[in-house]
């Protein structure tokens, strides 16, 4: 059931994973947004290479595949989805749908801002800690605290949610099997047995959730925790040298590139 | 010896207004500081409702709980008395909730606001004292249920806490964890006078405590040495227990004519006395 969850965190000690939450926010937050800017074939190699760069700078590119092997439907259906409806030149006629050369082209700007998009924000999740993730998001929205808003609670619940993905995945494929040992066809082809068996699957994964989080939030009472209070952390963080240059180099990188776009013609 | 921890009258209903049965009924036990209690008793019987007083979990339906003299019954005793008293549950699985072995540790130490060094230094010496410094960088969930339980302890060492109840912590463990888990928690006994209050269901691990206490239908029917209480056959009837199988092969071999000192409960010292 290991590595099931894209993007789950790696253990690591490159660069990447060294540098401040906050600024692997903020990076990945600029380099986000260049994704929609990019236009010309050009652009888009560029930036893939940028992206392989980044894996392979932090010691997570075997996972890279993995981490897209779950969009690969998506891509294949946007893809198909685009060269169908987009009107313009056409490549192949098969009597009912008409593939365009414009809907290949939208269809691969698409699906690559997808890979890029998936990608990018997996390497954040894959080289950072879930807790100092939460830390890094806690203090970002350190503000919005003035505004009532429970962010310490709320990183809190975004910490635990990601710690259990794994146990359910587990706890789910053990219910699973128990109910094929008792003769559940979760294949079925047969839409109303489909349904009655995801029930008989659902409903007990969602009570031993339940159970679980009683459970756990007794072992966090029992370690004193309480919600509203006041507490410390581990990692202090702190913005290191490699932080202020991470941030400056991409800064200077994505104002260059929206400069030579839209200024310099 | 102090008493560190002090119940008095203690009855629990979880319902009170249905008006049914306690769980738990006129208890009184004092722990003292350095003691290792052990508490048995069959399925259902209270031991877990009993112990859940202990840091404030559970809040008594009659009669009090005093840790160090403070009333769990005041809520704003309990950060306090949390500090005190950590408790190990059964499932390491649902007790341990960071992503990163030392991040889990520093839990509970984080929720009493130190500084970041101080939370470092807290973290290593707990993992240190439980032999998993090495695996601090781990992930939870690829350890063994042993090394989960000793990390669970880890996490509440930290707190450095004057008491630590455990609560069936080696029922899900297969036998060298069982081992591991209970060395652990005999060394910080013994080498560091942390008060033990240890539940559990297997009674070759409660032999060498100094105190077992024993429930039955939410009453203490046994409180006293361990030895003594497996002695006693009409005791053992009542609670519907049975004596470890060394206690049993001693009893067995006395019946059968042999003379042996009655204080044997390792395989080592009945292969000894027998030599004599």
């Amino acid at each position: 059931m290991e590595g099931i969850v894209i993007g789950q965190y790696v253990p690591g000690n490159s660069f990447l994973h060294r540098l401040d939450p906050r600024t692997k926010l903020i990076i990945s937050a600029a380099l986000l947004w260049l994704i929609f800017l990019l236009g010309s074939p050009v652009e888009y190699v560029g930036f893939g290479l940028l992206v392989i760069f980044l894996y392979i700078l932090s010691g997570v590119t075997g996972r890279l595949l993995r981490v897209l092997r779950p969009a690969m439907y998506l891509l294949l259906f946007t893809l198909g989805l685009n060269m169908i409806f987009t009107p313009g030149h056409v490549l192949l006629n098969l009597g009912l749908v008409v593939a365009t050369r414009e809907g290949l082209i939208q269809g691969l700007t698409v699906g690559f801002r997808l890979v890029y998009l998936i990608s990018l924000s997996s390497l954040v999740t894959l080289t950072t800690s879930p807790v100092r993730m939460t830390d890094g998001l806690e203090t970002l929205m350190g503000p919005l605290k003035k505004a009532r808003l429970p962010v310490s609670e709320l990183a809190m619940m975004m910490n635990v949610a990601l710690r259990f993905i794994p146990a359910f995945w587990e706890e789910m494929d053990k219910i699973r099997k128990a109910q094929v040992s008792r003769g559940a066809d979760f294949d079925s082809w047969h839409p109303s047995r489909r349904i009655k068996y995801m029930t008989a699957l659902l409903v007990p994964l969602l009570i031993s959730a339940f159970r679980k989080a009683e459970e756990l939030s007794v072992a966090m009472e029992a370690r004193g925790y309480a919600v509203g209070m006041k507490r410390t952390s581990l990692h202090r963080l702190q913005l290191n040298l490699r932080d202020y240059m991470a941030i400056l180099i991409v800064l200077i990188l994505t104002t260059a590139f929206v400069f030579n776009k839209y200024f310099v013609q | 010896m102090d008493n560190l921890i002090e119940i008095r009258d203690l009855s629990f209903w979880y319902d009170p207004e249905k008006g049914d049965t306690p769980v738990i009924k006129d208890i009184n036990l004092s722990i003292g500081k350095g003691e290792f209690v052990a508490i048995i008793g069959p399925n259902g019987c209270g031991k877990s409702t009993l112990i859940r007083h202990l840091n404030g979990l559970l809040i008594p339906s009659k009669g009090e709980v005093l840790v160090n003299g403070f009333d769990t019954r005041q809520v704003e005793n309990l950060p306090n008395i949390r500090r005190q008293v950590g408790m190990v549950f059964q499932n390491p699985d649902t007790q341990l909730f960071a992503s990163v072995v030392e991040e889990d540790v520093a839990f509970g130490v984080e929720n009493l606001c130190l500084a970041s060094s101080e939370i470092r230094d807290r973290v290593d010496k707990a993992l240190s004292q439980v032999g998993m410094c090495e695996y601090k960088a781990s992930p939870p969930h690829r350890l063994s249920g042993g090394q989960k339980q000793k990390v669970a302890i880890a996490g509440i060492l930290a707190i450095q806490p004057e008491c630590i109840v455990l609560d069936e912590p080696t029922s899900m463990l297969d036998p060298k964890g069982k081992k591991e888990v209970m060395e652990a928690v005999w060394a910080l006994n013994t080498s560091r006078q942390i008060t033990v209050v240890y539940v559990t269901h297997d009674m070759t691990e409660v032999l060498h405590c100094h105190r077992l206490v024993v429930l039955a239908g939410g009453e203490i029917v046994f409180c006293g040495k361990p030895l003594d209480f497996f002695a006693d056959p009409e005791l053992l009837n009542i609670a519907g227990l049975q004596a470890p199988p060394i206690i049993e092969l001693v009893n067995g071999l006395v019946a059968g004519g042999l003379e042996l000192p009655r204080n044997i409960c390792s395989p080592e010292e009945l292969v000894e006395a027998i030599c004599q």
